[in-house]
């Protein structure tokens, strides 16, 4: 082979690694941001103790995306009150956050009993409908349908789910749901990490339908049942 | 024909290149390992907070004296070859002759066979004595101590360690903490997928698998703060799975047992009865809608095999 042909071949070949490269950092890394995050933390001033309402809602499917077997959480917009698709807020640091979480979804007994005990809140307690409860029994009852932890402050909520035999076989069947469906509210507050910084959450359920015990698909998904808490400074 | 060749000039001798370098090496050696035995040596991971740890810091400080001589002599017989012996400006002729010297070989061969040989049953050794080494040895460990004085049962779930305490009525938290001077006996298990449970400064690694109760020894004899993390790739969050234990006093240990056990009595009755491993696919005591609804368990029962989507 002739030298200006190596050196042709060795520029193409160049080009096509680079191709491949500027590919994947583009399609994978550039704009692939994930599920957007609802911001709360307008009009607070970080660190000053100033509440801040999250409201959130776990469906029993996610008719609005192509994987509507999978279980998820919304969230509600703070300016719109519309429904959302994410599981990623923003809060203002050393803030006190009060969360309401509407339990759409059926009961399914915990893998471990230990996260039937509401820990990380203000009081260590929460409301279930309105009455202060400090631990849910799963296995005895039909009560807990996912939970609500973010493990690093320490935070566990079992999130209630509607309790009787009727209820469950009537779940809300198009995501969101809405107010007409069977349905729990759960409510606490616990005071915001002074900081800065992403704190993952998660639900301690297995409820990965149709995936090995309940572990895959939305376990393992952000935008589903699980994602992360920006504490901003 | 070299110059040394030429009539009437003297035969230059050549010097006696091993006896430089051995000359070279043995000092070096020595200081090196003089070096890793005083200085580096107390440094080394995983520290001395118990006697498991303490082993594995003195492994790798006898791996780093064997090592560091056979590293020595590599890198002096390159730097010697390389000054000694490279091509001077004129000097355009072939190098002697390269011939099979039987000692060096022979010596060379018996040297580093002692040496891997001498490692192999230093280590295994080692990884027996003490107690495993702080290693998982699976439900009827081979090596164990004669006497044990307490019971910690390590429970893996995506993504957090918890651990039971059986002899304080079998309280469960996510708090790890453990007497100093104690013989402990953790009972590392899983309820989800695999783990594996790495307490840094203990000198424990021993796998987590569901299912399976993987037993390891340490014995704490510092108190102080233990890293530990999930060593086994286990989903989404498992760079999040770490938390950070403490050894303390017994007394200390006591008071904060007998606190834990008071504070978290209502959720440890809800707790199944302590158990070597669990099987949270099968619950014995469902309630009657949970029955009613078909589900039989956390998992599995209820998002089977029947379930025609899978991964």
């Amino acid at each position: 082979m002739s030298l200006p042909a190596r050196v042709a071949t060795l520029i193409v070949a160049f080009l096509a690694v680079a191709a491949v490269v500027a590919f994947v950092v583009v399609k994978y890394f550039l704009t692939s941001s994930g599920p957007p995050v609802e911001d709360f933390t307008a009009h607070v001033t970080p660190d000053t103790g100033a509440a801040v309402n999250v409201v959130m809602q776990e469906a029993p499917q996610t008719t609005v995306t192509t994987d509507p077997d999978w279980v998820t959480y919304f969230i509600q917009n703070p300016q719109t009150h519309a429904w959302v698709h994410t599981t990623n807020f923003s809060v203002p640091a050393g803030s006190k956050i009060n969360i309401t979480i509407y339990g759409y979804d059926g009961c399914t007994p915990l893998r471990n009993q230990l996260w039937g005990q509401v820990t990380g809140t203000i009081g260590n307690s929460m409301t279930v409908n309105g009455k202060p409860t400090s631990l849910l029994n799963s296995w005895s009852e039909c009560s807990v349908a996912h939970t609500f932890a973010i493990p690093s402050i320490g935070l566990n909520i079992p999130v209630a789910s509607p309790t009787t035999f009727q209820a469950n076989s009537n779940l809300c069947s198009t995501s969101p749901c809405t107010m007409s469906d069977p349905h729990t509210v759960v409510r606490f507050s616990f005071l915001s990490p002074r900081t800065v910084g992403a704190y993952f959450w998660q639900c301690k359920i297995p409820c990965g339908l149709g995936y090995l015990d309940g572990n895959g698909g939305p376990m393992q998904t952000i935008g589903y049942m699980t994602g992360n808490m920006q504490v901003a400074g | 024909m070299t110059a040394s060749d030429q009539p009437g000039q003297a035969v230059r001798r050549e010097p006696s290149h091993g006896l430089r370098m051995l000359l070279i090496w043995v000092p070096l050696s020595l200081a090196a390992d003089l070096v890793i035995w005083f200085v580096w040596y107390p440094h080394l991971p995983p520290g001395r907070m118990t006697d498991v740890a303490a082993g594995q810091q003195f492994d790798l400080a006898v791996l780093a004296i064997c090592g560091a001589p056979v590293i020595l002599f590599i890198w002096i017989f390159g730097v010697y070859a390389t000054i000694v012996w490279r091509r001077r400006p004129g000097d355009n002729d072939d190098g002697p002759p390269i011939r099979d010297n039987k000692r060096v070989s022979a010596a060379w061969i018996a040297v580093t066979t002692a040496l891997v040989l001498g490692l192999f049953g230093f280590g295994t050794y080692q990884l027996i004595v003490p107690n495993g080494a702080g290693g998982g040895q699976g439900a009827s460990p081979a090596w164990a101590p004669k006497k044990v004085d307490l019971q910690v049962q390590v429970i893996a779930q995506q993504w957090v360690f918890t651990y039971r305490y059986p002899q304080f009525g079998g309280f469960e938290t996510p708090q790890l903490v453990l007497p100093k001077g104690s013989v402990i006996e953790f009972h590392v298990t899983s309820l989800d997928v695999i783990h594996s449970f790495w307490a840094y400064q203990l000198g424990v690694k021993a796998d987590a698998n569901p299912g399976v109760d993987n037993v390891a020894f340490a014995k704490p004899v510092q108190t102080g703060s233990v890293v530990v993390r999930c060593s086994e790739l286990c989903g989404l969050w498992h760079g999040a799975m770490f938390d950070y234990g403490r050894v303390v006093s017994p007394a200390a240990f006591l008071k904060w047992a007998k606190t834990t056990e008071v504070q978290l009595a209502s959720v440890t009755k809800i707790l199944p009865p302590f158990a070597l491993t669990y099987d949270p696919t099968a619950i014995k005591t469902l309630g009657p809608v949970l029955v009613k609804l078909g589900l039989t368990g956390a998992g599995g029962g209820f998002y089977g095999p029947q379930v025609p989507v899978q991964p």
